[in-house]
């Protein structure tokens, strides 16, 4: 299968790879997996406590060229975002953005649900409560 | 007719590799079109279907993975696809290993990828050996399934050294 320019581009220069401080308050940490395939994703965010905009993002995924472009994009496009738009993202804009193949699609997911793991461990972590998202169709 | 049936052996998620390889042989020699040349049309359609699930089978039988990924299907307990949460922890572990799979040696990741394996099969392997169709309970599969997904990610990591 052919991977479209753009994911070949995040996958070779993956933005944001690395690890930020899963101790501090301002940090949120997403660790997801997709079990059929075994790959395995962390998202984190770093939020700033006065204005509510996640100022740095960073990844590592462990998994195929569309999972790493996935959460590469995915951290690009959180940062200088609120965390209540950080919330939009949704997993089909990545597979726009990406050109994403049907068969690819469950990695732009699994990059949703990393932000959003994120975002709940950055609202536990600071006293509200974790949201219940629903789930998606993987198909 | 599952592959069970097909092959007229005990559901089972370790079958009998003799067994299993010995009926692969006898079937395919019975459904072998050329035994069906002057059979009717539908008669060797459904030979070359019946032929075709004996290779499917022994496919899934000769790998131990799908071999408890197709029981759990057939129970109505894993779909295709299926998002399965495991355990933080466990996710957690396995994002270390494969840093550690880039950084250290190939010889001592596959020693702790192998430690794992024997840690989480433990748990199982009583039910993994002795399964027997309605002796063994729901929620034993169900701990089946967690190995099954665990294992997936230990799969990948020892492919990715390869």
């Amino acid at each position: 299968m052919a991977y479209s320019e753009k994911v070949i581009d995040h996958y070779q220069n993956p933005k944001n790879v690395g690890t930020l401080d899963k101790g501090s308050k301002n940090v949120g940490t997403g660790l997801v997996g997709a079990p059929e395939c075994g790959d395995v994703m962390r998202l984190q965010i770093e939020v700033d406590d006065a204005t509510g905009v996640i100022k740095d993002a960073k990844f590592k995924t462990f998994g195929c060229g569309s999972a790493i472009a996935s959460s590469s994009l995915a951290t690009e496009w959180l940062k200088g975002k609120t965390v209540d738009q950080a919330l939009e993202i949704d997993n089909m804009a990545i597979v726009e953005e990406l050109n994403l193949p049907p068969v690819k699609i469950h990695c732009s997911v699994l990059a949703e649900d990393a932000i959003k793991a994120a975002i709940n461990d950055y609202r536990t972590k600071n006293g509200m409560e974790a949201l219940k998202f629903e789930e998606k169709g993987v198909h | 007719m599952n592959y069970f049936e097909l092959y007229n052996i005990p559901v089972s998620l370790q079958p009998d590799q003799q067994v299993v390889k010995q009926r692969f042989y006898e079937l395919s020699r019975k459904y072998h079109p050329d035994f069906y040349s002057n059979a009717s049309e539908d008669e060797q359609a459904d030979v070359l279907e019946k032929s075709s699930a004996v290779n499917k089978a022994f496919k899934v039988f000769s790998n131990p993975d799908e071999t408890v990924k197709y029981v759990l299907q057939q129970k109505g307990l894993l779909e295709e696809e299926e998002k399965y949460q495991l355990p933080p922890q466990f996710l957690m572990e396995m994002m270390e290993l494969n840093e550690a799979a880039l950084e250290q040696e190939k010889a001592s990741v596959q020693q702790q990828v192998s430690n794992i394996q024997n840690e989480i099969y433990e748990p199982v392997k009583a039910i993994m050996e002795n399964y027997q169709e309605g002796v063994t309970f729901k929620e034993e599969l169900l701990q089946v399934k967690e190995y099954y997904f665990k294992k997936k990610y230990l799969n990948r990591i020892l492919e990715g050294l390869a």
